[in-house]
C-alpha cells in the first residue's frame, strides 16, 4: 500500500479520539498525523519549525482540516498551502462542525476539494469518514506525476 | 389687477390726449373746423355771383351813360341850332326891311337904335358896305370899323347865303363871339351889303348847366376848328384855346361825331359823346355842309361806374356779412352737437381707461344723433365694464383671502413639522425656516436668512454640502444631503435634507423647498442595530460551532460506550447511549433552527416571481417517496404565484408542510391542502391548510414566538423555532401570517404576501375556470 500519511488537522480532543477512532474502524492501512492547531499542521506540510528537514515531497494523500483552529485558523492553513507549489495540489477536505454558509464558500473560494459537516451522530459521522476515504483514496484519481 | 405694465398704460393715455381740450391728434381739421370750412365754400359761389352781376351793372352803366351823353351832346347842338336860326331868321328879316336895301342906307341909324333895346343877347347887330366898312350898328363905331378881312364876310359876298364866322374877338365889343352874316340885296341879285349878328360865346353857353347830368358832366360848345367857345366843366375853360384831352382833339381833327372814349387832360379815362351841329340853310330844311360847331358831353368812367362799384361794394360787404353769421353759427352749432358731446365722450372713455366710474352722459339737445348713439353706447360699455370690474375686484378679494388662508395653512403645517422646512430664493439664499430650525438652533427666523446656515454648520460638512448644492442648483435637480448642525446648546445635530427646485413656466427655477429631518437618533439606533447585528453574528458563529462540537463529543463517546459493555448490562446502557443520542440530536435541531432564524433576518432579498404551488408539490412528493409510513392525501391548487425570495419562501413552504406533516402524524389519513383564499392587485393570501392535531385558538398569538411549542415535545418533533421562521420570512417580505385552528380538527395557516403584477407576469391560464384544481391524490405507503 502507499504509504501516504492522512493528515487530520484538529485542535478538540474528544473530536480528535472520536475521528482517530472512526478512521481506525475503517481498517485504512496509511499513516495518520495528527497536528493540533494551523502552525504545526504547516510546519508539517511545509517541512518547518518541529518538522524541519523531513521530505516534503512526501505529502500526505488527503488533508482533514477544521476550519476553528487555535493559532492559525483552517482557512489561513488552506490559503498558505494553496500559495506553496509544494502543496498546493494537495487534496484538503474541510471538515468541521459549523455549517456557516460563509465559512463553506471561503473554503471553496480558497481552494478546499470538498466541504463536509461532522454530524452530531458519531455513525453517521464514521459512516461519512468511510466513504470519504473511499472516494479520495480510491475512486479518486491522484494528480500523476509524484 | 393691476398688473397692466405702465408702458401700456402710457401708450393709451398718450393716445386718447395729453390735453382736456384738445381731444384727438393735434394736426388736422376738428369737426367744428370743418362746418367752417362748408359754411366759406357755400357762400363763395355768392361772391362770385355779386362780382359777375357787378360787371354786367358796369355794362349796363356804361351803355346808358353813352345814351345819355349822346341826348345831352344832341340837345346841346339842338340848343346851337336854333341860336344859328333865330339869327338868321333876324339877318333875314334885316335884310329884307327897307332901311336896309335902300341905298345909302340913309334911315339904318334909326333902324339899329330900334334894334337894340329888342335883341339884347346879341352883343351887335350891323350892316357892312360891300367894301366892308360898317355902315350901321347897334354898337358905337359904325363908320369907322371894316370887317372886310372876316371870313363870314366874305363868304357872304361871293356865295350870297347864310354864314357863320369862327371864333373871333369883336372889334367893336372887344368879346369873343361868333358873327352871323348874310347878304344884302338891293334887287335880285345886287348885293349891296352885309348884314352881320354878333353872338357872344358866353351866351351861347348860357343853357349848358340844364344839360350836366352829374357834378362831373362836362359841357362844351366848339368851332368847326375844335376851339373852345363855350362849356360847363369843372376846370377852367379855356375858351378860344384847343381843348387839353388829345382824345377828343383826335376826334375833332378826323370830324368823328358819337361816342369815343378815351383819356382826358388829366389821363382819367373819360366818356365823349359829340354831336355835330351844321349851319341851317336859308329856308328851313335839313342841314348841310361841314358841321360849324360840335358840342361835347362827356363824364369820367368813374362817374359812370360808381353806382356800380358802390352796389359790389355793398353786395360784397352783404356776403360777408352773412358768411360771418355762418361760420358763427356753425361755429355755435358744431361746438353745441359735435364737439362738446365727443368732447364729453372722449372724456368718459378716458376715465373708463383710468379705471375712473362713469355715470350717465348728458347730451346736449343739439347734440347729433350719432354721437348721441355711441354716448349710449360708452354707457353701456362703461356699466359692463364696471360690472366686470367688480366681478374681478371680487374674485381677486376671495383669492387674496384663500390665499392668505393657505399661506396661513402653510405656516401653521411649516411650524408644527417637527422637521426643519425651509425655502430659499432662486439663487439659494434662505427666504424662509419654520420653527422647527429656530427650536434648533436658536435666535429668531429673521436671523436666519441669507447664508447664515453655514456658520452653525460643522466645519468638515461645510464644504461637501455647499459642492451638493451647488451642483443640484446648476442641475436644477433634487438636492440631497447629510450634514451636522450645532444646536443652540452646543450639541452637533445630524440632519438629513432632501430639497427640489419649484420652477416657472419658462423653466427657470423661482424658489426651492427643503426639508431637514433631524436623523441623530435614527443614526444612533442604526448603529447600534448595526452593532447588535454585528454582535449576533458573531454569536451564532460560535454557537453553531461551539454548542454543536461538545455534542459531537457526548454522542460519539455515548454510542462508543454502548458498545464496549456487553450481554444484559450492554442492553441497558446501550438504551442510555440511544436516549444520550436523541436528546443531543434534538439539540443539534435546534441549534441549526435558531441559526436559520438569524440568518433569515438579515439574510438579502432578492425579489423574483415564484411558484408557491411548485415548491409544495416538489417537496411533498418527495416527502411522500421518503417512504415515512404516513397516508398523507394532498392537494395544491393552481396559480399560487408570488413575489418574493425563491430560498426564503421555500423555506417558509417547507416549514409549514413538514409543520401540517409533523402533527398529522396521529392521525389516520391526514389531508393537507395548499390554495389562495382571497387576491388582490398587489396582495395574494395563500393558505396551508391540514387535519391534523389542530391547535386551541386561544394560543394563536403565541404560535409564532420562537420556543413556543404547543404540544409537548414528545407528541411530535420539533424545536418551537419553526413557525417563528415562517413569521420572519412573511415579515420579511413586507406581509402578515396568521392561523386559524381547532384542537382535533387541523390548522390552517395564511400568508399574505405580494402578488404578481400584471405587468410583470400572466397569471395561469387556468386561474379563471377552475382556480381550484383536484390533483390527482397521491397516497404515502
Amino acid at each position: 500500500m502507499d504509504s501516504k500519511p492522512i493528515l487530520v488537522v484538529e485542535d478538540n480532543p474528544d473530536h480528535l479520539e472520536l475521528t482517530l477512532l472512526a478512521l481506525e474502524q475503517q481498517g485504512i492501512a496509511n499513516e495518520i498525523t495528527v497536528a493540533r492547531d494551523g502552525v504545526e499542521a504547516l510546519d508539517f506540510l511545509l517541512g518547518q519549525g518541529a518538522h524541519a528537514g523531513r521530505d516534503t515531497r512526501r505529502q500526505p494523500v488527503l488533508v482533514l482540516l477544521d476550519i476553528k483552529l487555535p493559532r492559525l485558523s483552517g482557512l489561513d492553513v488552506l490559503k498558505r498551502m494553496r500559495e506553496d507549489p509544494r502543496t498546493e495540489l494537495v487534496p484538503v477536505v474541510m471538515l468541521t462542525s459549523s455549517g456557516q454558509e460563509e465559512d463553506i464558500a471561503a473554503s471553496y473560494r480558497t481552494g478546499a476539494n470538498s466541504f463536509v459537516r461532522k454530524p452530531v451522530d458519531f455513525t453517521e459521522f464514521s459512516e461519512k469518514l468511510r466513504q470519504m476515504q473511499l472516494y479520495w483514496l480510491l475512486v479518486n484519481e491522484p494528480m500523476p506525476g509524484r | 389687477m393691476q398688473d397692466s405694465s405702465p408702458a401700456l398704460m402710457d401708450e393709451s393715455r398718450r393716445a386718447l390726449s395729453p390735453d382736456d381740450s384738445h381731444p384727438g391728434p393735434a394736426a388736422g381739421l376738428g369737426l367744428r373746423g370743418w362746418a367752417v370750412v362748408l359754411v366759406l365754400l357755400a357762400t363763395l359761389p355768392l361772391l362770385f355771383m355779386a362780382v359777375l352781376s357787378a360787371r354786367d351793372a358796369e355794362k349796363e352803366a356804361i351803355r346808358r351813360a353813352h345814351a345819355q351823353l349822346m341826348d345831352a351832346a344832341s340837345l346841346a347842338a339842338d340848343t346851337q341850332l336854333r341860336i344859328m336860326e333865330s339869327a338868321r331868321d333876324l339877318l333875314i328879316v334885316m335884310t329884307h326891311s327897307p332901311q336896309l336895301t335902300e341905298p345909302g342906307w340913309p334911315r339904318c341909324a334909326q333902324y339899329f337904335a330900334q334894334l337894340r333895346d329888342r335883341f339884347p343877347d346879341y352883343s351887335n347887330l350891323g350892316v357892312a358896305a360891300a367894301d366892308g366898312r360898317v355902315v350901321c350898328s347897334v354898337r358905337q363905331g359904325a363908320g369907322v370899323v371894316n370887317i372886310g378881312d372876316r371870313e363870314f364876310f366874305i363868304e357872304a359876298l361871293r356865295h350870297g347865303g347864310f354864314t357863320v364866322s369862327p371864333y373871333v374877338i369883336g372889334r367893336l365889343s372887344g368879346l369873343p363871339i361868333i358873327t352871323f352874316g348874310l347878304p344884302v340885296k338891293a334887287g335880285a341879285d345886287d348885293v349891296v351889303g352885309v348884314a352881320f349878328a354878333s353872338y357872344p360865346v358866353a351866351v351861347m353857353g348860357r343853357n349848358f348847366d340844364q344839360l350836366a347830368l352829374s357834378g362831373d358832366t362836362e359841357v362844351m360848345l366848339l368851332d368847326g376848328r375844335g376851339t373852345i367857345l363855350a362849356g360847363r366843366t369843372g376846370k377852367p375853360l379855356g375858351v378860344g384855346e384847343q381843348p387839353r384831352s388829345p382824345t377828343l382833339v383826335q376826334a375833332l381833327a378826323g370830324r368823328r361825331t358819337g361816342v369815343v372814349e378815351g383819356l382826358d387832360s388829366i389821363g382819367q379815362l373819360r366818356i365823349y359823346a359829340i354831336a355835330p351841329v351844321r349851319k341851317p340853310r336859308l329856308q328851313d330844311g335839313p342841314q348841310a355842309g361841314d358841321p360849324v360847331f360840335f358840342t361835347v358831353v362827356s363824364m369820367s368812367h368813374e362817374t359812370v361806374l360808381a353806382p356800380a362799384h358802390r352796389t359790389l361794394r355793398e353786395r360784397i360787404l352783404a356776403v360777408l356779412l352773412g358768411m360771418l353769421a355762418g361760420v358763427a353759427i356753425a361755429w355755435w352749432l358744431g361746438s353745441r352737437a359735435v364737439v362738446e358731446p365727443a368732447l364729453r365722450i372722449a372724456r368718459a372713455t378716458r376715465r373708463i381707461g383710468q379705471g375712473e366710474p362713469v355715470g350717465a352722459l348728458r347730451m346736449a339737445p343739439f347734440a347729433a344723433r350719432e354721437l348721441v348713439t355711441i354716448a349710449r353706447d360708452v354707457e353701456d360699455m362703461a356699466r359692463v365694464l364696471r360690472g366686470r370690474q367688480q366681478d374681478l375686484e371680487r374674485q381677486v378679494e376671495e383669492r387674496t383671502a384663500e390665499l392668505s388662508r393657505q399661506r396661513a395653512r402653510f405656516q401653521t403645517l411649516a411650524d408644527q413639522a417637527p422637521q426643519i422646512v425651509w425655502n430659499t430664493d432662486a439663487d439659494g439664499h434662505v427666504v424662509y425656516v419654520n420653527r422647527a430650525w429656530t427650536d434648533l438652533v436658536g435666535g429668531s427666523a429673521e436671523q436666519w436668512m441669507g447664508d447664515r446656515w453655514t456658520q452653525v454648520i460643522h466645519p468638515d460638512d461645510l464644504e461637501p454640502t455647499l459642492a451638493r448644492w451647488r451642483q443640484a442648483r446648476a442641475a436644477r435637480a433634487t438636492f440631497e444631503d447629510t450634514r451636522r448642525f450645532r444646536s443652540h446648546d452646543g450639541q452637533w445635530h445630524t440632519m438629513q435634507c432632501r430639497a427640489a427646485p419649484v420652477l416657472r413656466a419658462d423653466g427657470t427655477v423661482d424658489f426651492w423647498v427643503g426639508v431637514d429631518a433631524d436623523v441623530t437618533r435614527m443614526e444612533r439606533i442604526q448603529q447600534a442595530l448595526k452593532r447588535s447585528n454585528e454582535e449576533l453574528e458573531a454569536f451564532s458563529y460560535s454557537i453553531s460551532h461551539d454548542l454543536r462540537t461538545p455534542l459531537s463529543a457526548i454522542n460519539g463517546f455515548a454510542q462508543l460506550l454502548g458498545r464496549q459493555v456487553p450481554g444484559d448490562a450492554g442492553e441497558r446502557v446501550r438504551h442510555y447511549a440511544a436516549r444520550i443520542d436523541a436528546g443531543v440530536r434534538q439539540m443539534a435541531e435546534l441549534i441549526d433552527d435558531l441559526l436559520l432564524l438569524a440568518r433569515i433576518s438579515r439574510a438579502p432579498i432578492e425579489f423574483t416571481q415564484v411558484d408557491l404551488g411548485d415548491i409544495a408539490r416538489h417537496w411533498l412528493r418527495a416527502m411522500a417517496q421518503t417512504g415515512r409510513a404516513r397516508p398523507v392525501k394532498w392537494r395544491v391548487d393552481d396559480g399560487l404565484l408570488v413575489r418574493g425570495d425563491e430560498r426564503l419562501l421555500r423555506m417558509l413552504i417547507e416549514n409549514l408542510l413538514s409543520n401540517a406533516w409533523k402533527f398529522s402524524t396521529r392521525e389516520a389519513g391526514v389531508d393537507i391542502h395548499v390554495g389562495c383564499s382571497q387576491r388582490q392587485d398587489d396582495w395574494i393570501v395563500i393558505f396551508v391548510r391540514d387535519s391534523g392535531i389542530g391547535f386551541d385558538m386561544a394560543y394563536a398569538d403565541k404560535l409564532f414566538g420562537a420556543f413556543q411549542q404547543l404540544q409537548p415535545a414528545r407528541e411530535s418533533a420539533g424545536s418551537g423555532v419553526g413557525l417563528a421562521t415562517v413569521r420572519r420570512i412573511v415579515q420579511r417580505h413586507g406581509g402578515t401570517v396568521w392561523a386559524e385552528g381547532v384542537p382535533g380538527q387541523g390548522a390552517c395557516f395564511y400568508l399574505r404576501l405580494p402578488a404578481v403584477t400584471h405587468g410583470v407576469a400572466a397569471p395561469p391560464a387556468t386561474a379563471g375556470d377552475s382556480s381550484v384544481n383536484d390533483h390527482p391524490q397521491e397516497l404515502a405507503q
